[in-house]
């Protein structure tokens, strides 16, 4: 039998062990999730919100250092990605997902484009700066679930903000993926944690939640009306991106070998999911013949028996309206296969004729089908793309060699994106188009959102100086 | 999710030893501090304990109690397995008893009916916490035992009790007492909520207050009976909340130099206050609780503000003639800053650590070591 000294002994060495194994849990509270990724939704806004209190102070070559390595972090994994993205969603191409991730993590403007303005004179000086919100709660689709994450944590990182991602339930382990790794690779180079948080099993419960939380500074919301509607009524300042319906016109004076190559490579991109993808031709009568036929020499395959257009809506809009989910985003062939429409070749687009109150004209249907409108001139041309655009405010193109036509084409349209004789995905900068726009705020009216969307503008006023014009005595 | 439990049922008052009466026909052990033993203050205990009880004592208790004292407890812990446990003493006294009861317990498989804590120093607030802290000589440590069923069951708080505390005792439990509460005020872990900062708040008004008239006048009974019981709040407020880092250090400025606790915490306090007034949020947790206690005014700035409730505590100090750094005590500096790593490695793992609304790097713990030597 051990002494009583032994005893006393290990049950105190005992003692000591729990302690150490429980204290390291306690420190500092905010250490619960890892690389960003949380259980509870005040835990992950409680860590944005404490890493935002330190990124807030930080230099700005801090900013370019972290907006640097997620540019660096990601360049080995742009390939696994974009297969992964198409393996859990189901939608889109390979190919279009590595253009679209490029675009979101190389052509993203920083910190760069946050310069201040000044005037100077007899008032002294009145300086304007771009500073951030604080925590900003950010959704985004399953249609572009890296490159939205990627994207929306360069433009709101270079302001100064953090961000709490909700993320689609259809793309979460890719959006967790893509967190965890922009984490890991920002503390690496900088030493900054939770500057990106998730959840880690993300609902739509824990996205209204944080919708209506005291922390969250902002909201940027890319998806559907539903979701869009909802932030917008939250009472936060939010940037909405909303649907779409892009019309692509083709007046008589048109390129038309130009358009149709346009027109079908934009729609056919990632089978025609983006937002600001070519959804419906509206096209002068005297044309049109010419138009589909180029069109087909271009990959697209036409139907024209009735009640193969019949099935084709009946299969892939649902009773409420809304576009089957079974179909968004899948090749040209598979819709037509689960369809039973015949066709030959691979073909990347389907094309019909349809009046412009057609369901598949008026519906956004986010897949590789692509009506033809037929109208008498330019004037109802316009018109029905007014129509059709859905008064969204969002992307709309014309093809036409006539100045007028186009200009006046480019106001009366009213969107936030508007391409004149090209693919509409220009406008979301893919192909060194400008900067990177995968959040374009329709409904708020910001248009295709940069860094500066994410930010306050904040006004010094110093009467006493400075001036190098002036100098009163 | 905040926790807030306050087991112990206090008695406060001269005629709170009446409640003893209450254990009959029972095993009692009787743990009390080596002044006890011959003073009308254990009589006026023992003549309260019904002689239908077997009641054993044991007094051999040290202060920072050591775990050879704590043995010889557990030994006759093991003889007469008791079924009341009563500490009576100072911090160490209450410390000890809680240590042979955690260790008595834990031997035979047992547990006592109840725990009884008749505090004579108004410091530790040891009678409300559910720790004890034992030094172990051999190692050269001193480890909590944090247990919430080491939380006494009733607290006695008798203020004549105190009367016969040599001045600076008085001085040093006093000061204890108000780090207690400016740091259970101001503590993340677990964290202060608005029960702990009613108890920090009024501790901290009381002792600003009334610290001093004791000192000056042993006996006057209203002063030692609202100062003994803000003792007991401020130990309810930190065994809530949680401390910080004047005790991390404190701590082993008694390990290292033998310092009282209750002087070492004062020591620290205002220099830790200058230190975490840095982060504005805990800066106005002081502001308010200090203009409560009429430090100063709403309308000076935070900074002076801060500067005020400094002031207090070393005027306080000088009043009750408490020397202000280690130097003035008798340390080496020297020697002092030579110990810089070991100190500062041991507060950071000191269980008060965590507590503390800033974490101090190793390169700011070290300055406000260094600001106490002097
Ligand atoms: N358990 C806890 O929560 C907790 C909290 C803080 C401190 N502590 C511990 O408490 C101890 C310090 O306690 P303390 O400050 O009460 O000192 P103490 O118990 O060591 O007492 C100091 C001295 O005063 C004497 N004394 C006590 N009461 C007296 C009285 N009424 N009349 C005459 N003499 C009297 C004691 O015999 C001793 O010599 C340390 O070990 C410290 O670590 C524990
Ligand atoms: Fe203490």
């Amino acid at each position: 039998m051990a002494s009583l000294e032994e005893q006393i002994r290990r049950i105190l060495a005992e003692e000591l062990q729990n302690e150490s194994a429980t204290t390291p849990s306690q420190v500092g509270g905010a250490t619960k999730g890892k690389n960003g990724v949380f259980t509870s939704i005040d835990d992950a806004i409680a860590a944005a919100k404490a890493a935002e209190e330190r990124y807030v102070d930080c230099s700005i070559e801090t900013r370019n250092n972290v907006i640097d390595a997620i540019k660096e972090g990601f360049r080995p994994y742009i390939k696994k990605m974009a297969e992964d993205i198409v393996a859990e969603t189901g939608m889109g191409t390979v190919d279009a997902k590595v253009a679209k991730l490029n675009n979101a993590l190389y052509n993203t403007p920083g910190p760069e484009i946050l310069q201040p303005e000044a005037e100077t004179g007899d008032g002294g000086l009145i300086m304007y700066e771009y500073a951030p919100f604080g925590v900003i709660g950010a959704v985004g689709p399953s249609t572009n679930p890296s490159e939205t994450v990627i994207a929306n944590a360069i433009m709101m990182l270079a302001g100064g903000n953090t961000l709490f991602f909700g993320a689609h339930p259809g793309a979460k382990n890719i959006t967790r993926w893509t967190i965890e790794k922009l984490n890991q690779f920002v503390e690496e180079k900088t030493g900054l944690t939770n500057l990106v948080v998730t959840l880690d099993k993300p609902s739509i419960e824990s996205v209204q939640k944080m919708m209506k939380h005291p922390d969250i500074a902002m909201l940027s919301v890319t998806g559907g009306p539903g979701v869009v509607h909802q932030a917008m009524t939250s009472g936060k300042k939010t940037v909405g991106a909303g649907a779409g319906n892009p019309p692509a016109m083709v007046d008589s004076t048109a390129n038309i070998d130009l358009a149709a190559h346009n027109i079908i490579d934009s729609a056919a991109f990632d089978n025609d999911i983006l937002c600001t993808a070519e959804k419906e031709v509206v096209v002068e009568a005297s044309v049109k013949d010419e138009l589909i036929r180029k069109m087909q020499d271009e990959g697209a395959f036409l139907i024209t028996n009735p009640s193969d257009i019949q099935k084709l809506v009946d299969m892939t809009i649902m009773d409420n309206g809304a576009p089957s989910r079974k179909f968004v985003g899948k090749d040209a062939t598979y819709i037509m296969d689960a369809a039973g429409i015949h066709y030959t070749g691979q073909p990347r687009e389907i094309i019909l004729e349809a009046a412009a109150d057609h369901p598949l004209v008026t519906t956004e249907m986010l897949m590789p089908i692509l009506p033809v409108v037929a109208c008498p001139d330019f004037d109802s041309l316009l018109k029905t793309s007014v129509l059709v655009e859905g008064g969204n405010h969002h992307t709309a193109s014309i093809h036409s060699e006539n100045l007028p036509h186009i200009n006046q084409a480019a106001h009366r349209m009213n969107t936030s994106i508007f391409v004149v004789n090209g693919p509409t995905y220009a406008g979301t900068g893919v192909g060194h188009t400008g900067a990177s726009a995968l959040t374009i705020a329709t409904p708020t009216g910001e248009g295709t959102a940069t860094a500066k969307t994410f930010t306050r503008r904040r006004r010094l006023n110093s009467p006493e100086g400075f001036s190098l014009r002036s100098w009163r005595q | 999710m905040e926790k807030i439990a306050i087991p112990t049922t206090i008695y406060s008052g001269d005629d709170s030893l009446s409640v003893l009466k209450i254990i009959k026909q029972a095993t009692v052990l009787l743990v009390c501090d080596p002044f006890l033993p011959g003073t009308p203050g254990l009589k006026s205990i023992q003549t309260q304990i019904d002689n239908t009880n077997q009641t054993t004592v044991f007094s051999d208790v040290k202060p920072n109690p050591p775990l050879t004292n704590i043995m010889a407890g557990v030994k006759i812990f093991n003889q007469i397995k008791p079924q009341y446990v009563i500490a009576v003493g100072g911090g160490s006294a209450i410390d000890t008893a809680k240590a042979i009861r955690f260790f008595g317990e834990r031997l035979n498989q047992t547990e006592i009916k109840c725990f009884i804590a008749i505090p004579t120093t108004s410091g530790t607030g040891s009678e409300v916490t559910n720790t004890a802290v034992v030094s172990d000589e051999k190692n050269a440590s001193k480890t909590p035992i944090i247990k919430d069923h080491l939380t006494p069951d009733i607290a006695l708080l008798d203020p004549k009790l105190v009367m016969s505390a040599p001045a600076s005792v008085t001085a040093f439990s006093g000061l204890d007492v108000l780090t207690h509460a400016l740091e259970s005020l101001v503590s993340v872990d677990p964290g202060a909520n608005v029960i702990s900062t009613a108890l920090s708040e009024e501790a901290i008004d009381i002792i600003v207050n009334h610290l001093v008239t004791c000192y000056k006048q042993p006996d006057n009974y209203e002063a030692r009976k609202i100062v003994h019981e803000a003792s007991n709040a401020a130990g309810m407020a930190f065994n809530t909340a949680g401390l910080g880092i004047a005790h991390s250090i404190a701590h082993q400025l008694g390990a290292q130099f033998h310092l009282p606790h209750g002087l070492a915490c004062a020591m620290m306090l205002p220099i830790v206050i200058e230190f975490n007034a840095q982060d504005h949020k805990v800066r106005d947790k002081y502001v308010k609780a200090a203009v409560k206690a009429g430090i100063g005014n709403r309308n000076l700035s935070p900074r002076l503000e801060i500067k005020r409730l400094q002031n207090t505590i070393y005027k306080m100090m000088d009043q009750m003639k408490c020397p202000h750094n280690l130097r003035a005590f008798g340390v080496d500096p020297a020697e002092a800053k030579a110990k810089t790593e070991v100190v500062v490695k041991a507060a950071r793992a000191d269980g008060t650590f965590p507590g503390n609304p800033i974490v101090p790097t190793d390169e700011q713990l070290t300055k406000v070591y260094q600001a106490v030597i002097g």
